[in-house]
Formats: structure tokens, C-alpha cells, sequence
């Protein structure tokens, strides 16, 4: 964690860190009111290591919080159409009736989907 | 969609079916529709399936009575069988208030071994206007 500012530091808004300083706009920041980092790089090598270090973690934690949002967006556009197979009387009991009749029925299937209803086969038993 | 659900051999029993439609639902890919009743008699066949058993020198002979029910009242029109060289029928028709029909039966195949044959009825009703029997015969040697 770098040190708060002080007057005798880097000065209101500035924060020294190993890596590099910031400035921070402090009490309202910008006028768009966006985060704005000033990012000053110690010329030597141990801290262009540092450097890559924070740019990569940035990136990082940008790419998680960004995932979660493209997922839903994803998800959105691979619904398909479905069609939804709905009976209203799946059961029918006749009448008595004598032995050699032929007992008809329609069943009505309706399709409450958004795509084409297909009867794929019929078994009976 | 219609089914049709044929009630030929329920006489006094309850009948009872399921359809199983395969859709492209993914929720729902079989659908059962069921169908039921109760199924009344329109004649009594006794027995129902005749079985000619002896040896060929002997008269193998069965009856079969028909009793048409009184709510479904028929006559019988014609008689048949598959093959006559192997079956041979006399049918003889009510006398008085007696309703039954009396069908004999006679075996006609003379080589040893088992066959199986079928009588027709032609019936005046419309509800069932054929009535088949089966027969099983066994010839011994």
C-alpha cells in the first residue's frame, strides 16, 4: 500500500508508488468525473518488470468484470425457437358399446410454440 | 389426430389402449393419450376356439353353439372355412324359441400332424358382420 500524500510528498492527489506515481484527482476529478492516472515510470529495469506486472493484473481484472456481461449477451442471442406440444383431453373413456364396434376419437394437439410442431412417430400398445 | 380403437374380442370386458406420440417438443417428446370403456357382448361363442383331436380312421367331430345376445339380435347368413379339403361345416339354424345356431364341425385331413383353420360367419348385423372361430386340429398317428 503506498503512503497517503503529504505536503512533503509528491504533492495533493499524488501517490508514489514502487512501480511509478499517480495522480488522483482528488475531490470531483475531472470535469467528465472519469478516473484519470498519470502514470510516471521510473527509469530503471527492476521497475519496467513492475510495469508489465500492473499492466497485466489491469488487464486481468478489466477481463473479469467485462466476461460476465458478454455471457449474457451470448446467451441472448442463441434462443431458438422451441415448439410446446399441448394436450387438453389426453384421456377419453367411451361409452358402453357391443363388441365389434370401432371406437374413433379425435385428439386435438396444440403447438404453443414459436416453431414448426413435428410427430416424429406413433406407437400404440 | 384420430385413432380408431377396434372393440372385436373385449365382449364383457373393459378395453383400455395408449398411444404414445413422439414429438419435437423437447419438454413433452412423448405425449400419451389413453382410451378406455367398457365393451358389452353381442353374442356368446362356446367354445370359443374348437380343438379336433384323434386318429384318422375315427370321426373327429366338435359343435360350436352361437347365441346372439337379445339387445344385438342377428342371423347368420353364409359359413366358410379356409381350406375345405382339411374342415368340412353343417350349420344348423334356431328351431322354435331355441336362438342358438349349432355349427358341427368335422375333420376332413387324413395325414397325421397338427393344422389350424378358421370358420367364418356372415351375419346380418351391422355392428358385426363377421364372427370368426379358430380351429386346431391334431391328427395322430
Amino acid at each position: 500500500m503506498p503512503p497517503p500524500p503529504t505536503g512533503n510528498g509528491p504533492g495533493p492527489g499524488l501517490l508514489d508508488s514502487p512501480i511509478g506515481r499517480f495522480l488522483l484527482p482528488i475531490g470531483g476529478g475531472s470535469a467528465e468525473g472519469a478516473l484519470t492516472l498519470h502514470f510516471h515510470i521510473k527509469n530503471n529495469g527492476r521497475n519496467k518488470v513492475n510495469n508489465i506486472r500492473f499492466l497485466f493484473f489491469t488487464a486481468l481484472i478489466i477481463m473479469a468484470f467485462s466476461t460476465p456481461v458478454l455471457s449474457l449477451e451470448t446467451k441472448e442471442e442463441v434462443a431458438v425457437p422451441v415448439a410446446v406440444a399441448e394436450v387438453s383431453a389426453p384421456e377419453f373413456r367411451f361409452e358402453l358399446v357391443p363388441e365389434g364396434t370401432k371406437v374413433t376419437h379425435p385428439y386435438v394437439i396444440h403447438n404453443k410454440g414459436n416453431a414448426p410442431l413435428e410427430v416424429l412417430k406413433v406407437k400404440t400398445g | 389426430m384420430t385413432i380408431a380403437v377396434s372393440t372385436s374380442g373385449y365382449g364383457g370386458k373393459t378395453l383400455s389402449k395408449t398411444i404414445q406420440v413422439y414429438t419435437s417438443d423437447p419438454d413433452h417428446k412423448i405425449i400419451s393419450l389413453k382410451v378406455s370403456g367398457a365393451v358389452e357382448k353381442m353374442v356368446i361363442i362356446e367354445p370359443k376356439a374348437i380343438r379336433l383331436t384323434g386318429k384318422p380312421s375315427e370321426e373327429i367331430t366338435a359343435t360350436v353353439k352361437v347365441l346372439p345376445m337379445e339387445k344385438y339380435p342377428f342371423t347368420i347368413k353364409s359359413i366358410s372355412v379356409k381350406n375345405e379339403k382339411t374342415l368340412g361345416v353343417d350349420l344348423q339354424s334356431p328351431e322354435g324359441d331355441n336362438l342358438v345356431w349349432n355349427i358341427k364341425v368335422t375333420n376332413k385331413q387324413t395325414r397325421p400332424g397338427r393344422y389350424f383353420d378358421m370358420i367364418t360367419l356372415v351375419t346380418d348385423s351391422t355392428i358385426q358382420p363377421e364372427i370368426r372361430i379358430n380351429v386346431f386340429g391334431n391328427i395322430l398317428e
